[in-house]
């Protein structure tokens, strides 16, 4: 019946790791991603040469990780404001010996 | 409190225990954490409260500072900045915040997951059914299937034996299975 879940749809979303999206290729996405770090580190700059490329070349081609890129690059770009001095005071305690 | 901070922050300095140097860096970074915690809660919560922002924001310190500062002990200036670094765990902590409702300070990797775990998000077409499961039954499927916590890593967050894992697994799924077997019937 339209609309009505079987336990075999449930058994599918509980293991949906093994269920990858294929591109064009056939190839599945999300077995060659690279880590929120290297995405990181590819919004701010830090990765160059092949290793900047190489990401590149992936999010031309995963979905996936072009929609983190964007979400990264929201969270990393809003604008800092001075941090509440409850949390200065709590986060400087927080080191061995003070 | 507020004071001078030097731009470069000595991150070995800290970990060896040097007080300054912490305060330094509490000063220099504690707005980038806050900023992403925000950013990440309010994307969600469109009134989430401050209070909760800053609980999540302390915890990320907390998490920074656990097991003798090994959070910043692993990061790697080749691979990122150190203000992407501290957002990236700051977005972490904030949508385990927001999943779990509880804040699971191990395992300390989990932020660097590839982008196919992260992406996964719980299919809503497809989500547990309401009033089957018991709180800690759903929470328990949800660590070990979309989080991908294997059992001990589960265990460890919800501060439990293995063994108790193993069996709220096999009592969720059988409940499930129970209500999916009398819906395709009825």
């Amino acid at each position: 019946m339209t609309g009505q879940v079987i336990w075999g749809d449930f058994e599918s979303a509980l293991g949906r790791r093994e269920t990858a999206l294929l591109n064009k290729s056939g190839e599945a996405f999300g077995e060659r991603c690279p880590g929120m770090l290297e995405l990181g580190g590819y919004l701010d700059g830090t990765l160059r040469g092949a290793a900047k490329d190489a990401v590149e070349e992936h999010l031309v081609e995963c979905p996936l990780c072009r929609r983190l890129v964007v979400e990264l690059y929201l969270v990393l770009k809003e604008r800092r404001q001075p941090a509440p001095e409850a949390l200065l005071r709590f986060a400087a305690g927080l080191a061995p010996g003070i | 409190m507020r004071g001078s901070c030097s731009a470069f922050i000595d991150v070995d300095s800290c970990i060896l225990g040097n007080n300054q140097t912490w305060r330094d860096f509490v000063e220099k970074y504690a707005g980038v954490v806050h900023a992403a915690v925000r950013k990440v809660i309010r994307a969600k919560v469109f009134r989430a409260s401050e209070d909760d922002i800053q609980e999540v924001a302390q915890n990320v310190f907390m998490r920074l500072v656990k097991k003798d500062f090994n959070l910043l002990r692993r990061y790697d200036p080749a691979r990122c900045s150190l203000a992407t670094y501290l957002t990236i765990i700051a977005r972490s902590t904030a949508l385990d915040f927001l999943r779990y409702g509880f804040f699971n300070s191990i395992p300390l990797d989990d932020f660097d997951r590839d982008a196919r775990v992260e992406a996964f998000e719980p299919d809503d077409s497809l989500e547990l059914p309401e009033g089957v499961l018991t709180e800690r039954q759903a929470v328990t499927l949800r660590l070990l299937f979309y989080k991908d916590y294997d059992v001990s890593m589960a265990a460890q967050a919800l501060g439990v034996k293995a063994q108790t894992v193993r069996s709220i697994k096999h009592q969720a799924l059988a409940r499930l299975r129970e209500h999916y077997g009398q819906a395709r019937a009825s």
